[in-house]
């Protein structure tokens, strides 16, 4: 008898489409979600807006596997590509999300008393998933972009906010994944930044073609505006070519 | 900043990161916040109650007056089976054992699991990461102090236990010794009930015994003695427990077995005893026995274990001089061929003594002390258990909450609940391992501390006390790590991060 749990984690194509359908979630007594339907196409570079408290961080975090109070969606469903992600346990979604994603929550999270590096390192070493490795030259390019490399060395509790918040985007992109989920990645950013920030951002997509989704509450350029109100979805906009503010050199 | 293929947009210069923004969204999570205070204090005082009751419970009849007890039973002249243990005691005793048993296991276990882990650790960078996280993450004073003080605790408490039993037979040991009596050879005590000891002032009649060695048995020889507690007291101050075993042979056995000889005196000015070197006095010097100044004629080691010095002397001295008037505890029948035939010639002589092996009778000796001391023993360790118990839940429940939106991170960049579980696992395995030293250190000390007390002892320190501190550690472990369980399989990540803005 092994007490090693064997679940049988299903293999997806990287560059899946994220697909919800009617997915509808109650969090408190409250509709957080009221049947959002939606779908993200692989090396989509997009933007879920809206004022605050209207659903974008409970659509991250579902289209994620990630649920509320461990609560499972009330109705409906989310694929990546063909699979539906909750027919699976929670064990095998937070596998899913190891492998195939990044995620920057809106709170940046560092581990006191570790080095930037280790804590950019640390989440995909101690993956148990093979399928997740530390990308070395991906971690380089990402600290060299975000000016973070003198800062490597230090322990996490002496960085500003800005900074901290640079290293938890560094992090999410450490084992390569190809969807990333940002929350609010510039909130805690100057605007010079913020906008550094973006470039990057639309670069992963653009050229290296991974799917880039930010939730932010306020106006953001992306190829694609998402806004959601009251947990529903007020107005999809795709601008069908990346905006000249991000256009590569 | 360096440069890049990316335009920087807008106003196109790179900021000045130095400077930038808030520090609020850096979070090294700290438990300062007061629901969490609320939900930490709510267990403790849960865990407390119900601690104190079952302990109370528990400890309820376990008699505190135990070492009265002794002082009282040896005042009697013989002892009964002692009712100083009750059925919760025997077990908690067996316990006790059970401790001293599994401990070297539980004890080489954790320390080498620990070095595989440590050892693993240089090429496998799960591993190397997993200590990381544990390593940065300070587990407090509480935290560091729990282990040790219930494993020095424990272990010198075991050893107190332990050693009380196994060296309450040396004087008995010492007793066959002086009379010859080898391992296996058919010898017997002969006592006034199969079911007493022998210990104080004992009450088989002198009547009997002189009307055996009158008789002359053929082939048999009976060697009387008296064996009593009784003070000892040296006057250079060095060591002075204040009581001690008193062993008084005949003269000719004293001769005999250690090459001194203590003829019958007219004087009592002029006594010599033997007496266990422990006592730090030299040949020639004088000590007190039952406040009767006597020399000492020769030392030898006995009784290396329990902290009291043995004395020899002569029957015929120390019955005219120190015992007065007081009977016989007993004597030893040589040369019968076994106990059919000893008990049926007692009968024949029409004396009323009863005859017990030298192993029934240390048997006696070991159970006696065992219940004597171990009660208030394991009294101590059962309460230490208790506190250490709370302490690991309370520790146990801060550091989990410390720890929680850093596990609800890790989750939500894909790591699972069981990687956090081993994590703790490894956290608990390696404060043990760590405390170990500190508590041997404990140990010591403590050990120091009741050494030289009236009923205090000497002990060796072993792997077994070390494992039976750590095997009892478990216990707390346990709890602690089931209320991390708990809370690891509740982890709500989206809520710990939503908290976290």
């Amino acid at each position: 008898m092994t007490l090693r749990r064997t679940v049988e984690i299903p293999e997806i194509d990287p560059n899946f489409i994220i697909r919800t359908e009617d997915l509808t979630v109650q969090i408190n007594q409250e509709q957080a979600l009221r049947g959002v339907s939606l779908n993200i196409d692989s090396g989509e570079y997009v933007v879920i807006a809206g004022p605050s408290g209207h659903g974008k961080t409970t659509l991250a975090n579902y289209i994620l596997g990630m649920s509320f109070k461990n609560k499972l969606p009330q109705h409906g469903k989310v694929y990546y590509g063909d699979t539906n992600i909750y027919d699976y346990d929670e064990h095998v979604r937070t596998a899913l999300r190891g492998r195939y994603f990044g995620y920057v929550p809106q709170g940046v999270i560092l581990i006191g008393g570790l080095t930037v590096a280790d804590n950019i390192e640390l989440p995909a070493n101690l993956n148990t998933d093979k399928m997740v490795q530390v990308n070395k030259s991906m971690v380089e390019q990402c600290i060299e972009i975000l000016g973070i490399g003198h800062k490597l060395k230090r322990k996490a509790e002496e960085l500003s906010g800005g900074e901290a918040q640079r290293v938890a985007i560094v992090r999410s992109l450490a084992h390569n994944p190809s969807t990333l989920v940002l929350d609010e990645p510039t909130s805690a950013l100057d605007d010079e930044t913020a906008t550094e920030t973006n470039n990057m951002l639309a670069h992963l997509a653009q050229e290296i073609g991974k799917t880039v989704i930010i939730i932010s509450h306020k106006e953001t350029t992306a190829t694609r505006t998402i806004r959601l109100r009251n947990g529903i979805i007020e107005s999809d906009k795709n601008l069908h070519s990346f905006p000249s503010s991000i256009t590569l050199n | 900043m360096t440069n890049h293929n990316i335009s920087a947009g807008p106003g196109g210069v790179s900021p000045d990161l130095e400077q930038v923004a808030t520090t609020d969204v850096l979070h090294t999570v700290e438990p300062n916040e007061p629901s969490m205070l609320r939900k930490i204090a709510s267990r403790v005082i849960i865990a407390a109650t119900l601690g104190t009751g079952v302990g109370t419970a528990l400890a309820h009849d376990v008699p505190a007056r135990a070492i009265d007890g002794i002082e009282h039973l040896a005042d009697k002249g013989f002892t009964p089976k002692p009712p100083v243990s009750s059925t919760t005691t025997e077990i908690l005793m067996n316990a006790n054992d059970v401790l001293l048993d599994v401990g070297p296991y539980v004890l080489a276990g954790e320390v080498l699991i620990f070095g595989s882990l440590l050892y693993k650790r240089r090429r496998n960078q799960y591993l190397k990461d997993a200590f990381k996280l544990i390593e940065s993450r300070n587990s407090g004073i509480i935290g560091k102090l729990s282990p040790i003080i219930l494993i020095g605790s424990v272990a010198a408490s075991a050893g107190l236990g332990s050693t009380a039993g196994t060296s309450a037979n040396q004087p008995i040991k010492e007793l066959q010794k002086a009379i010859g009596v080898t391992h296996g050879s058919p010898a017997f005590v002969l006592t006034q009930h199969e079911r007493v000891i022998p210990f104080n002032h004992s009450d088989v009649t002198i009547g009997d015994i002189d009307k055996l060695i009158k008789a002359k048995p053929e082939s048999a020889q009976i060697v009387p003695y008296i064996l009593a507690l009784g003070d000892i007291n040296n006057p250079t101050g060095k060591a002075n427990p204040s009581s001690a075993p008193i062993v008084a042979l005949p003269n000719d056995a004293i001769k005999k077995a250690y090459d001194v000889s203590l003829p019958a005196t007219d004087s009592c000015d002029s006594l010599s005893v033997i007496v266990g070197e422990q006592l730090g006095v030299k040949p020639g010097s004088k000590v007190e026995v039952e406040g009767v100044s006597v020399e000492v004629a020769k030392t030898i080691d006995i009784a290396p274990g329990l902290d009291r010095v043995a004395v020899f002397g002569s029957l015929e001295q120390l019955q005219e001089c120190i015992f007065k008037d007081e009977q016989y505890s007993g004597a030893v029948a040589l040369g019968f061929d076994d106990q059919k035939e000893a008990t049926a010639y007692l009968k024949s002589l029409d004396v009323h003594l009863a005859t017990r092996t030298f192993a029934e009778l240390e048997k006696a000796y070991e159970s006696f002390w065992n219940r004597s001391v171990k009660p208030p023993q394991m009294n101590f360790v059962m309460y230490l258990l208790l506190a250490s118990s709370i302490g690991e839940m309370f520790i146990g429940a801060t550091e989990v909450e410390r720890h929680k939106k850093i596990y609800a991170m890790l989750n939500s960049q894909g790591n699972q609940k069981d990687t956090f579980r081993k994590i703790e696992l490894l956290r608990t395995v390696r404060r043990n391992v760590l405390a170990i030293p500190f508590a041997g250190a404990l140990t010591l000390g403590l050990t120091y501390a009741t050494n030289g007390s009236q009923y205090g002892f000497r002990e060796i320190m072993d792997s077994r006390l070390m494992g039976a501190g750590l095997t009892a550690m478990l216990i707390p472990n346990l709890v602690g790590y089931i209320g991390t369980w708990r809370t690891i399989n509740r982890l709500d990540t989206p809520t710990e991060i939503r908290q976290s803005i």
